[in-house]
């Protein structure tokens, strides 16, 4: 990556989300950038989905603001937020289920502004790259956990995004499940062209996927830093990492959320 | 020829029910009796209704109690407009003079009918469309509440809660089931177009159809106005069949006749809707009969009434928990069904991408 060309950014700047008395984020900056990994990590409550909740337009922070290539996109309903090129997926799996996959990923495309039948094809597309092309006339409402949560991420990425964020892609998935995620995540930036933000509990996953990692805790941010960095931070260790070391912490049942 | 063959496989379904419905009007055309004439004629107009209904219930989730109000300002929208002059004088004294003195012909009364309901649920329709599921349902019935105030009080233009008498007669069994056969189609390939996919992706799950820049409120509220035209239409095909009404025919008996045949059948299939039609109308008349056996013979020492309602009430809550889905629920009757994963093609599969 070099510094000089202008590459296009997601940029949270001093975001503070409140829900009634509970502080969920407390004045957290965060950029993303095209072609690059960020890993957003933390224990379970630090915060990490509502900060996504709020870069997608589904909450509207109690303070600071989001800037998608300079413009303020914060306070703006979340399908505009979503024409303006930011994707998601969610941590519960949210598929269209009396949809078949390839009109969930189909749909996507369409909303995008494709017409209906360059919109078939960019989904054919996707399912051959995601190897789900034998799933396409499958209910999705049929799909087995790991399948759903790979559609979801095809879906996604139809939107022809330009920042892709995943809230725990791997979350349920066994191991050969992750590496075969991984595999299909690593070249994501670079294939689509877009900034790709993980959530994730999976240590492993996340050391060797991301570029850079970020870390939550109590909706603050403890550290930021490369994956090496980040491993090394005696503050990180302390509020996330442990004594037990991340295994447990991927171990650790995810709390369902509301969105 | 090939190409033809794909038209026809993608479109089994719809096929299906418009060659059904044809050979129903044809029969009913040629067996000449007049009551099963009657009785078809307004089974298409109910099919139109619950097909508009369909649109919008079907494919938003959206539960709605206005349409009937939509059929009601459809009906006297047509009616006035195609009244002669003359009759209007006589039944409407004190009908604004644009539209006393104006005689419009059968079809672009009826379209223009159509319009009408569109406008107004376009209008008044657009705040329900924010609403939550439960929200916009009671707010739905307080709309045909007004519709039906307006109906009953507006003197001047529908003769109060009076009748309405002098509507020419234009609807005929062929016409109806001409505009049902229509209407079979538009709602097939409402279903299948991007708005119907963007709307049922909606009702499956909304948060999902945010995040890819659905504008769900939009998106709902097209299909509000696209299915109050319907209703409109079908309201519009009734004045002329019946030719005199009150405003009373617009409210909570036809409002549960029509609900009770979507859900009977399935609001979330065209075919569904379409079978809840024919299975509803068939039981409604069957027992009707059944009621006038029983109290012209005698054989029972008192008068059955009201037995055909109190029935199908009661099938409607049975088929609830039983069915909830209604009798077709989700694939369309005719098409290739979708295809379900099995659990151990899926663990197959998943360790075949792993390896
Ligand atoms: N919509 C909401 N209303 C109230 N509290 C919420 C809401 N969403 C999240 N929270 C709270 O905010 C905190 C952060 O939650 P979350 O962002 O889901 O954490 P994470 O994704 O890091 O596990 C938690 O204490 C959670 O209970
Ligand atoms: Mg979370």
């Amino acid at each position: 990556m070099t510094g000089g060309e202008r590459r296009s950014t997601l940029a949270v700047e001093s975001v503070t989300m409140r829900f009634g008395g509970l502080r969920a984020l407390h004045e957290v900056d965060l950029q993303l950038h095209a072609g690059e990994i960020l890993g957003l990590i933390g224990p379970n409550g630090s915060g990490k989905t509502t900060l996504v909740n709020v870069i997608t337009g589904i909450l509207a922070p109690t303070e600071g603001r989001v800037i998608v290539n300079g413009t303020v996109i914060s306070g703006r309903p979340p399908h505009r937020v979503a024409r303006a090129g930011v994707a998601r997926t969610f941590q519960s799996v949210r598929l269209f289920t009396t949809l078949s996959v390839r009109e969930n990923i189909e749909l996507a495309a369409v909303s995008a502004g494709l017409g209906r039948r360059a919109a078939r094809s960019s989904a054919d597309d996707l399912m051959e790259r995601f190897g789900i092309r034998h799933l396409a006339e499958a209910a999705s409402g049929s799909l087995a956990y790991g399948q759903e949560r790979i559609v979801e991420i095809a879906r996604a990425l139809a939107t022809g995004c330009s920042f892709l964020l995943l809230d725990e892609p791997a979350a349920g998935l066994n191991d050969q499940e992750s590496e075969a995620l991984l595999e299909r995540l690593k070249g994501i930036p670079d294939e689509f062209d877009c900034g790709m933000l993980i959530i994730d509990h999976d240590m492993d996953l996340i050391m060797r996927l991301c570029h850079r990692l970020h870390v939550l805790n109590q909706g603050q941010t403890i550290a930021s830093g490369t994956a090496d960095q980040i491993r090394r931070n005696p503050v990180v260790i302390e509020a996330y990492l442990g004594s037990q070391g991340a295994a447990e912490a991927a171990a650790a049942p995810t709390t369902d959320e509301e969105v | 020829m090939n190409h033809l063959h794909g038209i026809v496989r993608s479109n089994r379904s719809m096929l299906l029910f418009l060659g059904l419905f044809a050979l129903i009007a044809v029969a009913t055309q040629l067996s000449g009796v007049p009551l099963m004439q009657r009785i078809v004629t307004v089974m298409m107009i109910n099919l139109i209704l619950v097909l508009g209904l369909q649109v919008f219930m079907g494919n938003s989730g959206f539960l709605s109690f206005v349409h009937i109000g939509f059929m009601g300002i459809g009906a006297y929208t047509s009616a006035l407009l195609a009244m002669p002059v003359r009759a209007k004088s006589a039944a409407l004294p004190t009908l604004y003079p644009f539209l006393a003195d104006i005689q419009l012909p059968f079809l672009p009364a009826v379209l223009l009918a159509a319009l009408v309901a569109a406008l107004v649920a376009a209008i008044f329709g657009y705040p329900l469309m924010r609403l939550s599921e439960s929200a916009a349902a009671i707010a739905s019935f307080a709309m045909l509440v007004i519709i039906h105030v307006v109906l009953s009080q507006w003197s001047a233009v529908t003769n109060g809660p009076r009748t309405l008498f002098g509507v020419l007669r234009y609807t005929d069994l062929m016409t109806a089931a001409m505009w049902a056969l229509v209407i079979i189609a538009v709602a097939y390939l409402f279903k299948r177009s991007t708005l119907g996919l963007k709307l049922r992706a909606s009702r499956d799950n909304i948060h999902a159809a945010y995040s890819l820049g659905i504008n769900v409120v939009v998106v709902r509220w097209i299909a509000f106005v696209i299915s109050a035209a319907i209703c409109g239409l079908a309201g519009a095909l009734w004045a002329h069949f019946i030719t005199s009404f009150a405003p009373g025919a617009f409210y909570l008996a036809q409002t549960f006749v029509v609900l009770t045949m979507l859900i009977v059948g399935g609001p979330r299939t065209v075919s569904g809707a379409v079978v809840g039609v024919l299975a509803v109308t068939a039981v409604h008349e069957g027992l009707r009969h059944v009621e006038n056996t029983l109290n012209t013979s005698g054989s029972l020492p008192f008068q059955v009434v009201g037995l055909t309602e109190v029935l199908l009430a009661a099938a409607l809550i049975v088929m609830l928990a039983v069915r909830p889905g209604g009798l077709i629920q989700s694939g369309e009757a005719g098409s290739p069904k979708a295809r379900t994963v099995p659990p151990q093609q899926s663990a197959h599969v998943a360790a075949e991408e792993a390896s």
